[in-house]
């Protein structure tokens, strides 16, 4: 248990002061003088040189203040309406979300911290956006709305745009890096994942389309992408000079293949070097974008106390209600969730009692669309439409076996029960909701393997290729359209060749064949869940949902 | 001497003051952070001190957090938490935020009478195998002292096998030499194993690559936390592969009865020792898109050449034609950014008042181009073709 509050203790204190003054003022005429703490002062920064007089006051991070008993009102992380549109009701297991930003007034500027975005340019899932969270889109909404506020929002990302590796991820990075130039991000850390990319492909998004070679989006100081990238940024907003810096874990990149020629050094080398640079720019605060793991992120918040706000790439999960308060409260330690789906919002206010304030925001449903971010997914999946599956490096892979799908109109011609039940399944018209989807229907993803891959037939739906025989375009076979038989049966090349008399099988053989297409009930939970898994069909794995999407689709014997 | 019983009754009243909020203040609950819990519309309407009246008091008797230590990457996992009520008044528990949608908490009851118990079960369901897995769900109570209870569930995903990493990215490699790389490939289950066959899986370039294994060292397999034997891959791309990216996948299959092969990926891309970069927003590897600029206007762009190889630092480059002639290009002094790579900054600009023209393409060869020559023995010209119109 901690005390949290100065607030009781500086009362009794001043009572007892009080008295103690007309104690002494009863036995002389001394007068007494305030001697209150002050709290958050220039102690524990490392190498403090300039005088006291000529620095910047330093920010002072107090506890939140103490809470009556039982009233929203004073809870600190109940905050106030500003306005922003509700297009849906927020998150109402989530006390903070009640009334955002309650108590702000008007900050000076505000620090908009994102990160982690791990490939989900669009909010994670197809399940429907009103249940889903994320996306760049919604980054923009929300920003613009701080802007127009007048907050000043410098937005700051800690990296790791992408998780996989390859040219659809390639063309990915480059189109989040469009969009946080577009959005006005301020200071873009790097990650691991980013920098697996291949070298030429990640060049073309560190480039300025300006030209100038001054201005550099990204940060950190201890990578160097061919001097592309900054090792620190000093930004200005709202009168306010806020210091950045970042890093990235060598523990996290050693475990990644990047290209040698990106140079790595030590993060902690790093920081000794360029701590005294961003010293030197006297800024009234100073971050430290950390991608690594959250205890390496502590360590180095520890290490490096002069860094109000360190945020971390490390955690699981949500991010918490608070930042957690390291070195004597001096330091904000922010994580940023997982799949872009948070903001971090710092308020930087001039109260000397509150000089910083944090709101945890999902990128939920309340951001509406917008037409700059619309654009950009377009182009994204115009990008993928020019490149093809062999410009993005997909071939379709042999299967394991000798079999080859047929498509599922042949399967009609045996199973046309069967077939009658599918038909009246959202499964039968999958990929026609890539062409036309219900939602952001401006933007079709038929050309994108990340949505083919359970939209078709024949692809590997974890892995975002293609078997041979498998969908390859709309140009392929009908009977490859959509999530036909074959996804949930196998390829059916033998059985039917054996059915027809096309080969030469034995009746055991085809009985053989005809077992192999069977998909059996305690077997299927297992195989749905390679499409319908966590990210995608979040509603598939609650208690008693396979049962029910079960009774949907089951269909028994040939006819 | 009127002034002492004012002085007195400032020092009690100081004091009282003190220590009641103090002793009021060890009555708040904060979480593992440090963090005060959120009150929010679960906070308490009844007070455990002040005004006399019972509260309900949450007790988790079993602990807060449950480590599963290793699990299955397709297994789900359950652990019940008992709850009881150790206060006064009924104990009301609801559902929180949990930290991923892959786990939840189900109640068996959620009104706790005085003095009794319920469970509440957490679910979860792993995704990702080797690395650990730290989830929480948060139970809202009106307990005053404890409004949020959090309960965590931490432990170790595991598989069969895993290759570490499952893909590797070759980067940049220049066309006249080769690459290698190295993979490792863990058990979990089983003591020991081999590869008894593996296949390409691009048969198209199949020849540029090989591989060879190895049995790791103790110390290696010890690293990776809870494998119990390892093998590492070295895979190796010949020179010659052509210009362009190129991906392959080796599938290798061990004697494990009914073990699945292991994929590991390996892309990359074979560039000559000299590329040509622009911010991606103009540029799509292949053409410059300056867009369509007033002619009251100027638009300028940059373009990197990079040059990589023996030739680096003797290389030299001029600007030996344009078409059409209203662009401008100016060759930027060289500078060397690594000891691997040469840069060549170009600067294209479209200056104000140059006469209207439409180089969009719109039929063919109506691009504009921009030609440099270079000493480069295998690049001596390198041809850039430019999008534009002037309005």
């Amino acid at each position: 248990m901690k005390i949290q509050n100065f607030a009781p203790h500086l009362f009794s204190a001043t009572m007892l002061l009080i008295g103690v003054a007309l104690v002494v003022g009863a036995c002389s005429s001394n007068t007494s003088q305030d001697t209150a703490q002050s709290v958050g002062t220039d102690q524990g920064r490392p190498d403090q040189t300039q005088p006291k007089a000529s620095s910047p006051p330093a920010l002072q991070l107090i506890e939140p203040t103490q809470l009556e008993e039982a009233s929203p009102a004073a809870d600190p992380v109940v905050v106030r309406q500003v306005g922003l549109e509700l297009t849906s009701e927020p998150d109402s297991s989530d006390p903070t979300l009640e009334e955002p930003f309650e108590g702000w007034g008007e900050p000076r500027a505000t620090l908009f911290i994102t990160g982690r975005q791990s490939g989900y340019i669009e909010p994670c899932g197809c399940t429907g956006l009103k249940t889903q969270k994320g996306g760049l889109n919604r980054k923009n909404t929300f920003i613009t709305q701080l802007r127009e506020k007048g907050w000043n929002p410098v937005g700051l990302d800690v990296g790791n745009q992408v998780r996989r590796f390859g040219r659809q991820p390639e063309i990915k990075f480059q189109q989040t890096i469009v969009g946080f130039r577009k959005i006005g991000y301020a200071a873009v850390g790097l990650g691991p994942k980013d920098l697996k990319l291949t070298v030429t492909e990640l060049l073309p998004a560190f480039l300025s389309p300006s030209g100038d070679e001054g201005d550099k989006l990204f940060v950190c100081a201890n990578v160097d992408v061919f001097e592309m990238n900054a090792r620190y940024k000093v930004i200005e907003a709202g009168g306010k000079k806020i210091g950045v810096t970042a890093i990235v874990g060598e523990e996290l990149l050693k475990k990644e293949a990047i290209s040698s020629e990106i140079v790595v050094t030590s993060s902690d080398a790093a920081l000794k070097e360029v701590w005294p640079k961003l010293q030197a720019e006297a800024c009234d605060m100073y971050v430290l974008l950390a991608n690594t793991s959250k205890e390496d992120s502590k360590r180095l918040a520890e290490a490096f106390p002069g860094f109000q706000v360190v945020v971390t790439a490390g955690g699981f999960g949500e991010p918490p209600y608070e930042p957690e308060r390291l070195n004597d409260n001096k330091t904000w330690h922010v994580q940023v969730g997982t799949k872009g789906m948070f903001v971090g919002v710092i308020g930087l206010f001039d109260d000397s009692s509150q000089p910083l304030r944090y709101q945890k925001m999902p990128l939920d449903a309340r951001f509406p669309d917008n037409e700059a971010m619309l654009d950009l997914l377009s182009d994204y999946q115009l990008q993928l439409e020019s490149q093809g599956l062999s410009g993005l490096g997909i071939e379709p892979r042999p299967l394991p076996t000798d079999r080859k799908f047929v498509g599922s109109i042949i399967c009609d011609d045996c199973h046309s029960k069967a077939f009658g039940i599918w038909k009246g399944t959202p499964h039968s018209h999958a990929l026609d909701t890539l062409i036309k989807p219900p939602e952001r229907y401006s933007v079709s993803r038929h050309h994108d393997p990340e949505c083919l891959s359970c939209h078709v037939v024949g692809w590997d739906p974890q892995k975002y290729f293609p078997h041979k025989s498998g969908y390859e375009s709309l140009q392929s076979d009908k009977g490859l359209h959509h999530v036909g038989c074959e996804n949930c049966h196998g390829p059916g090349s033998k059985h039917v060749a054996a059915e027809n008399g096309d080969i030469d099988a034995t009746d055991e053989q085809l009985e053989a064949y005809r077992q192999q297409m069977v998909l059996t009930y305690d077997k299927a939970e297992d195989h749905c869940k390679r499409c319908h898994d966590l990210d995608n069909s979040p509603d598939f794995h609650e208690d008693g949902a396979f049962e029910e999407y079960w009774e949907k689709v089951e269909h028994v014997g040939k006819d | 001497m009127r002034v002492w019983p004012l002085v007195i009754v400032t020092l009690v009243l100081g004091s009282l003051s003190g220590v009641g909020m103090t002793f009021w203040e060890f009555f708040r609950t904060v979480d593992d952070y440090g963090l005060l819990a959120p009150q929010g519309r679960h906070a308490n309407t009844r007070s455990a001190t002040g005004d006399g009246r019972p509260a309900a008091r949450c007790v988790v008797e079993n602990g807060q957090e449950h480590d599963f230590e290793v699990m299955d990457v397709k297994a789900k996992g359950t652990h019940i938490f008992r709850f009881r009520n150790g206060g006064g008044a009924p104990l009301d528990l609801d559902a929180g935020p949990t930290s991923c949608s892959c786990a939840f908490a189900d109640f068996s009851e959620k009104a706790v009478g005085p003095g009794k118990a319920t469970d509440v079960t957490l679910k979860w369901e792993a995704k990702g195998a080797s690395q650990e897995f730290l989830q929480t769900a948060d139970i809202l109570t009106n307990d005053p002292a404890r409004p949020v209870v959090r309960l965590t569930i931490r432990g170790w995903i595991t598989q069969r096998l895993r290759a570490a990493p499952e893909g590797v990215n070759f980067g940049g490699m220049s066309s006249d030499r080769g690459a290698g790389a190295q993979f490792d490939l863990f058990g979990y289950y089983e003591d020991r194993f081999e590869i008894v066959d593996y296949q390409w899986t691009n048969g198209k370039i199949e020849e540029f690559f090989s591989v060879r294994t190895e049995p790791l060292l103790p110390e290696d397999i010890d690293d990776e936390p809870h494998a119990k034997y390892g093998l590492r891959g070295f895979v190796t791309v010949k020179p010659g592969l052509p210009l362009g990216r190129f991906s392959q996948t080796i599938r290798l299959t061990t004697d494990l009865a009914d073990a699945p092969p292991v994929e590991v990926s390996l892309e990359g891309s074979v560039t000559g020792d000299v590329s040509v970069f622009a911010s991606s927003e103009v540029w799509n590897g292949r053409l410059l898109e300056m867009g369509v600029v007033k002619t009251t206007e100027e638009k300028r762009v940059r373009l990197l050449v990079l040059v990589r190889g023996p030739h680096r630092e003797s290389f030299e480059l001029e600007v030996a034609r344009v078409a059409p002639d209203v662009l401008r290009v100016e060759v930027e002094p060289a500078e060397s950014i690594s000891d691997l790579v040469v840069k060549h900054p170009l600067v294209v600009t479209l200056p104000r008042g140059s006469r209207p023209v439409s180089c969009l393409g719109s039929e063919p060869g109506s691009h504009g181009e921009i030609v440099l020559k270079t000493n480069h023995p295998q690049a001596p010209e390198i041809a850039v073709v430019v999008s534009f119109a002037v309005e």
